[in-house]
């Protein structure tokens, strides 16, 4: 599972602070991929970037910027950055919790894949 | 070969060897391309804007490929771990996920820039448990889709329905959950070659209250064999026009005699006498 998918994803039972999943991560692996500067910028104004960049700071990374910085199309070095949060850091193994209080669901991470179907009780 | 939605279900059916199969058959691959290919010609994607796509069963990622060629990011959902697996392994550009699109799905509302999806939304339509109501599956999966979409953003899927039942089915979910849309019918003359895809629509000025049925590609050589029916059907109307003379009869009898004439055959004379009832004697028992 990368940041991306995690950016955009819901917990399955509930309706209300359901977002976003907590993630904890067991192993995390990082595979290279081609830097596409399009493709990049056209994604931007879809991502929750304070969620991102939160989300981003607990896992480690601390230089990741709080705000999308000013004339973003020229800085290249956050595109990179931006690129290898989104597109290069798989989480292996772990689990994702739905922040709701009253829910806690845990959805498990198994081979980089997150299962997220629910059980027969729980739909 | 009785249909797969009827023999397991999905995620028993396409387990380990199946996915293997899936993958590595040539034929299969074709198949899946040609429907991809279609599918995201009729999704008429706007590149510059387009970004992010569902792939609802994106199995082992030969749509997602294309996807991926065109150069947006998507999202995938399957309930197969094992197909999974084998798009996790050819290193897929999308992200994957292990869900059941019945039980529904949640995303941020208004994500989804457009949704395609292959050969599945027909197991919508089969429940393989009791607790599995396939009208509330199909709810609950336009649903979500209509809340993860965003607005104007167009769905396209192909798709096998066994009958007319699950077409229903498949289209009043839709519309209920705030769609609009056709049926578009590839090849419709061909029992091998025809193929069916809902194209779906969120939004937009006309809200249809029902789907119509329209005509897709058309081969040449379909064009063709609809010819030949047509002048078939033609004769055989033909044929039923003549009214049948039955055998025996004075008419029968004056028309064989005008054959034989027009052969050069001596033939007698046609009298009164002709094709008369004649009293059996009982001498030619």
């Amino acid at each position: 599972m990368r940041l991306l998918v995690h950016n955009l994803l819901m917990c399955n039972k509930c309706d209300k602070n359901n977002y976003p999943l907590k993630i904890e991560v067991n192993k995390s692996v990082i595979m290279e991929l081609e830097f596409k500067k399009d493709a990049i910028l056209k994604l931007i104004p879809k991502l929750d970037f304070e969620v991102l960049s939160n989300t981003v700071r607990e896992l480690g990374f601390k230089q990741f910027p709080k705000q999308i910085p000013p004339n973003v199309e020229q800085d290249l070095a956050f595109l990179k950055d931006l690129h290898r949060v989104l597109f290069e850091t798989h989480i292996m193994d772990g689990q994702l919790t739905c922040p709701n209080p009253s829910c806690k669901r845990n959805y498990p991470i198994t081979n980089g894949i997150p299962n997220m179907i629910l059980t027969e009780d729980e739909q | 070969m009785s249909r797969p939605e009827s023999q397991l279900p999905p995620n028993l059916y396409y387990n380990e060897q199946e996915s293997v199969k899936y993958t590595n058959c040539n034929r299969i691959i074709n198949i899946q391309t040609q429907l991809s290919e279609r599918a995201i010609q009729l999704l008429d994607l706007d590149l510059d804007e387009c970004s992010l796509v569902l792939d609802i069963g994106c199995g082992s990622g030969i749509s997602g490929f294309y996807l991926t060629q065109e150069g947006v990011n998507w999202v995938g959902l399957d309930i197969s771990e094992s197909m999974l697996n084998v798009a996790q392994q050819e290193k897929t550009e999308g992200e994957l996920l292990l869900c059941d699109i019945g039980q529904g799905f949640k995303f941020r509302p208004g994500v989804f820039d457009a949704a395609i999806s292959i050969s599945v939304i027909q197991w919508l339509c089969v429940s393989f448990k009791k607790s599995e109501n396939p009208y509330k599956r199909c709810t609950a999966f336009f649903e979500s889709l209509r809340n993860c979409l965003k607005n104007n953003a167009r769905a396209v899927f192909q798709f096998y329905p066994e009958n007319n039942e699950q077409i229903n089915m498949i289209t009043s979910a839709a519309l209920r959950a705030g769609f609009s849309g056709d049926i578009v019918v590839d090849y419709p003359n061909s029992a091998k070659a025809k193929k069916l895809y809902l194209v779906l629509q969120l939004g937009g000025q006309s809200s249809k209250k029902t789907m119509d049925v329209i005509q897709g590609l058309i081969e040449e050589s379909d064009e063709e064999k609809v010819k030949v029916i047509g002048r078939q059907q033609k004769k055989i109307r033909k044929l039923k026009k003549q009214k049948k003379i039955s055998q025996k009869s004075k008419l029968w009898i004056v028309k064989r005699k005008e054959k034989q004439t027009r052969l050069g055959r001596k033939v007698k004379k046609t009298t009164k006498y002709t094709g008369r009832k004649r009293n059996n004697l009982g001498l030619f028992k």
